[in-house]
């Protein structure tokens, strides 16, 4: 079924190519030869690979190539990363990972063979909204309210990873309380914690969207570098003083040294893509909104934080 | 709770011809998927997603929960026709179903696991029809702390399970827990055995691994050993009694408090996110080998062992629906893929589900239901299909089970990092075998250690190391008390048991 | 006797092994609220310790294979091991063709009908569901 379907997508790709050329992206000529590989760096099922699998449908009706997508998963993005980097960098292989696969692993684990400068990046497809949130039947609704009863008390935070841990690490140093990072398995894991009252607080990414709107949780502070549209009254903590945010893009990214029309081509056609109808209803269903910030920007926002773990993991 | 007519109408929905059509297909795919070795059900449902992209909402999930139940009925076919379970969950049924098999019952075999897996799955569903709700706050309470002690006393039940040498069965499951070790330590995310390969960060592939340890190595096994006076015979002898094969009400009824228990034990395992239906069934083994009075005909073909294992891993299908659909906390792998599949529809799983979408819940609900009959149906086909399949000779079946467990590793881990893995675990399963250290109890510490590790140092972060803080936690304290308890009161009986046992073959 | 004698050395000096050599080079041991080492060391210590009382062994569990059958593992371990090195050259199919082929022969099957389901079919099979149905790419080959 699937197969009729990418045929017919092609089909009407090519005929709308021919009728009108500039609805395509612009490409050297004879690229793709061949099949274009999107390697997932997450498991086939999760929120990445949907994103992924999203923008290569949409790119094989628009384009008119063969986009398949395989899984890599391991190393939260390192091992498709790693494989990458050995790829030719002829635009036919695109690695799909988080900000955090190149700008928090090369400096949280020594052996991974690769910087976020081995790549160059084509954009974004989105960015995970993390808050940090606790259940509304604890004594604080505010960051300052929380901060006060950690003076007294200290307080437990469940976080689902080290980007997590560190932000939560950040802002004890800023506030100067106790808050113990509570390492979780994932962030189901994290907010089964929260909610059963085990902890007192918790980082999200997705999941604390529904209990805030369900009343059952509230959000303390945004995590982001700006306000989300689900908690306006939110503060970032860089409002409130403290440059700290995690960064939570959708990376697409291929090996470094690609040509540059190859790459031009790819940026173009991914950028159609995520700013596309169909991956807008995709982000609706997600509580988010497509978020592309452009091969410059993409590099923009990875750099600084790789070089904000980089000295802060060093300080270690 | 929604009123009546949410309830009607929702049941109404799901009384479609097309709904039906489509359970019945996702029952028959995932039976099919399960009972394929190398392929697993977490590989159909992330392949299933996609199709469903085109359905209605409702025919969507109620298509893709049919897969996976279809799938935990499939999962113990391969088990008991040629003693290769592709998943943990799986490896309790093998334990009596395949020596059922090899005395030539596989349809006796068959059946029972079909109709205890059934029942477990039904009783599980009714409970979270009728009280999600109260049993997800219940499951809340089990916070790091109670889940620690849990653990602890599942490690005391399950050593009725290490096989006829206690030594040896412990070696096996310190073997395992040390396999688990392997990757990012849960605590500060060092790495630990990885030996410079990012492969191993997230340790070893389980799926790849439970494949080579528990169904390559046995066929490697029986491919080793084949002579050519034997290479012309089918795996199992078929008995030509017909009575062999024919199950009456009265045998079923005969382990009732076992499948009763099993169901039980599965659905509060399955309450609570992140245990998983391999350690249910396990748990449910292994109480009632140790409670029954002989606990040496487990393992030589007893229904019971079918029963407690089958009712028990199939339990928690329905049940970890209830933190999915209470709270919006998928339960485990496969609940998580489910979470997927209803974003894509536009439906968010939390608090709000049953107010939002009352209709839709209840029309799952209902499909549900009939997914269990549709799945009792389509085994009944399903079993003729594999009996008749299994009747190809051992040049055949067991090549081809080598090429799909290949395959399957492949496509599961990620590429041929993940079938070396299953070739190193199919010659260790190989030698643990012949060695009679048990493959069981290395899955077991395998899989509940890493559960075991994070949990104590989320309970050491939270009681900031102060050990008499457990005093606060009541329910931790019985469950410990608990495996106190059955340490004495199981452990003399289960060392009688296992001299009884020892003229047995291996399990 | 022997046999378990020998599996009990062979476990203890395992364990030592990973307690003097594995964990010390493959796991950091650092304060923290669980130390790393903590769960390696317990399951290192279990193992040798273990393996000494099953040096003392009383009964014999292990099963016998005769040196032909292990041969015959060998073989087998080898052809699948092959299987691994040459399917990223030359693609998923011929790789599986030839590893069935040679199971087939291990298995002394001489009947041609029986014979091509196993090489040609269960292949062709394998492939059309796992590449085909299930869309998860398999090591093309080369054109």
């Amino acid at each position: 079924m699937t197969i009729t379907r990418s045929i017919a997508a092609a089909a009407l790709a090519s005929v709308a190519i021919a009728a009108h050329p500039a609805v395509a992206a612009e490409c050297p000529a004879g690229f793709p030869d061949g099949q274009i590989t999107m390697l997932v760096g997450y498991g086939a099922g999760g929120g990445t690979d949907a994103i992924a699998r999203a923008i290569a449908a949409d790119m094989e009706a628009r384009q008119g190539w063969t986009v398949v997508v395989d899984n890599r998963p391991g190393a939260g993005g390192g091992v498709m990363s790693a494989e990458l980097m050995g790829k030719e960098p002829d635009g036919s292989v695109i690695g799909v990972g988080a900000t955090g696969t190149v700008a928090l692993n090369p400096y949280e684990t020594k052996s991974t063979p690769f910087t976020y400068e081995d790549f160059d990046y084509l954009g974004t497809a989105m960015n995970i909204n993390y808050g940090l949130v606790s259940i509304t039947d604890k004594p604080y609704k505010t960051l300052a309210e929380f901060i006060e009863f950690a003076k007294a008390n200290g307080a437990t935070i469940a976080t689902g990873g080290k980007s997590q841990e560190i932000l939560v690490r950040q802002m004890a140093d800023h506030y100067g309380v106790e808050l113990i990072a509570v390492p979780g398995k994932g962030a189901a894991d994290s907010m089964q914690a929260a909610l059963g009252g085990h902890v007192d607080a918790t980082t999200q990414g997705t999941q604390h969207v529904q209990q805030i709107k369900a009343g059952a949780m509230v959000q303390l502070a945004s995590l982001t570098g700006e306000r989300v549209p689900y908690a306006p009254d939110s503060p970032t903590l860089v409002e409130e003083g403290l440059d700290a945010t995690i960064e939570g893009q959708t990376i697409f990214m291929v090996p470094k040294g690609t040509d540059p029309a190859v790459f031009a081509c790819l940026a173009q056609a991914l950028d159609e893509s995520v700013q596309s109808e169909g991956y807008a209803e995709l982000m609706d269903r997600l509580d988010n909104k497509a978020v592309n910030l452009g091969p410059d920007g993409t590099r923009a926002v990875i750099a600084k934080a790789a070089a904000f773990y980089q000295s802060y993991l060093a300080g270690e | 709770m929604p009123d009546l007519a949410t309830i009607l109408a929702g049941a109404a929905d799901a009384a479609t011809l097309s709904n039906l059509f489509f359970i019945i297909l996702g029952v028959a795919i995932g039976q099919v998927v399960g009972a394929i070795p190398g392929m697993t059900i977490l590989m159909a449902l992330a392949i299933a997603i996609p199709i469903t992209y085109t359905m209605d909402t409702l025919t969507a999930i109620a298509f893709l929960i049919s897969v996976n139940k279809g799938g935990t009925v499939g999962g113990a076919i391969p088990a008991i026709l040629i003693n290769t379970p592709g998943t943990p969950e799986s490896a309790a049924t093998a334990l009596d179903g395949h020596p059922m098999a090899k005395k030539g019952q596989p349809m006796k075999a068959m059946r029972y696991s079909l109709y205890y897996s059934v029942f477990g799955d039904f009783w599980s569903d009714i409970v979270l029809i009728t009280v999600a709700a109260p049993l997800a706050i219940v499951a809340l309470k089990m916070g790091p702390v109670e889940v620690t002690a849990l653990m602890v006393l599942a490690f005391t039940v399950i050593t009725g399970l290490v096989g006829n040498s206690m030594v040896k069965g412990l070696i096996a499951a310190a073997l395992g827990c040390l396999c688990a070790s392997i990757g990012l330590d849960p605590g500060q995310g060092t790495p630990r055995f990885t030996f410079g390969s990012l492969n191993l960060y997230d340790g070893l592939p389980l799926t790849a691994m439970s494949i080579g340890l528990l169904a390559v190595a046995e066929i490697f096994h029986q491919i080793a050993k084949t002579t050519k006076a034997t290479a012309a015979t089918a795996p199992i002898p078929m008995s030509v009694r017909e009575d062999d094969g024919r199950l009456t009400l009265k045998d079923l009824l005969a382990n009732r408090y076992v499948a009763l228990r099993a169901t039980v034990i599965g659905t509060l395992i399955g309450a609570i996110p992140g245990l998983g239906s391999a350690t249910a069934g396990f748990l449910s083994y292994s109480i009632t080998k140790q409670s029954a009075k002989d606990p040496e005909s487990f393992g030589t073909g007893d229904p019971r062992g079918i029963a407690a294992s089958e009712a028990a891993n199939s339990a928690v299908v329905g049940a970890n629906l209830i933190p999915l659909l209470t709270l919006g906390i998928p339960g485990n792998i496969a609940a998580a893929l489910l979470v997927s599949a209803f974003i894509i529809h536009g439906i968010q799983p939390g608090p709000l589900l049953f107010k939002e979408q009352g209709q839709l819940i209840y029309g799952m609900f209902a499909a549900m239901l009939v997914a269990n009959f549709a799945n009792l149906a389509v085994g009944q086909i399903g079993m003729r299909f594999w009996a008749f399949a299994i009747s190809a000779p051992n040049s055949v079946i067991y090549p081809a089970s080598l090429l799909l467990c290949f395959t399957g590793s492949y496509v599961t881990a990620g590429g041929l990092f993940g079938v070396m893995i299953m070739l190193i675990f199919g010659v260790a399963g190989y030698f643990m075998r012949l060695f009679a250290i048990s493959p069981i109890a290395f899955i077991i510490g395998y899989v509940l250690t890493p559960e075991l590790e994070s949990k104590l140092i989320q309970s050491v972060l939270i009681t900031r190391g102060d050990p008499w803080k457990v005093l606060d936690h009541p329910i931790a304290i019985a469950l410990l008390v608990l495996s106190v308890a059955s340490i004495v009161y199981l452990g003399p009986r289960r060392r009688k048991g296992a001299k009884k046992a020892v003229d047995q073959p291996a399990a | 006797m022997l046999t378990e004698r020998l599996i009990g050395g062979f476990v203890a000096a395992f364990g030592a092994v990973l307690l003097l050599v594995l964990i010390p080079m493959e796991v950091s041991d650092m304060r923290g609220p669980v130390n790393p080492a903590l769960f390696p060391k317990a399951a290192a210590w279990l193992i040798l310790l273990l393996g000494v009382v099953q040096i003392l062994a009383t009964a014999r569990t292990s099963q016998d294979a005769s040196p032909m059958e292990l041969v015959r593992l060998v073989i087998l371990a080898a052809l699948v091991l092959g299987g691994i090195l040459i399917m990223p050259v030359i693609g998923f199919l011929p790789t599986a063709v030839l590893m069935m082929a040679a199971v087939a022969a291990m298995m002394f099957e001489r009947r041609l009908g029986w014979i091509a389901v196993t090489v040609i079919a269960v292949p062709a099979v394998t492939f059309t569901l796992f590449d085909i149905v299930l869309e998860r790419p398999l090591p093309p080959m080369p054109y």
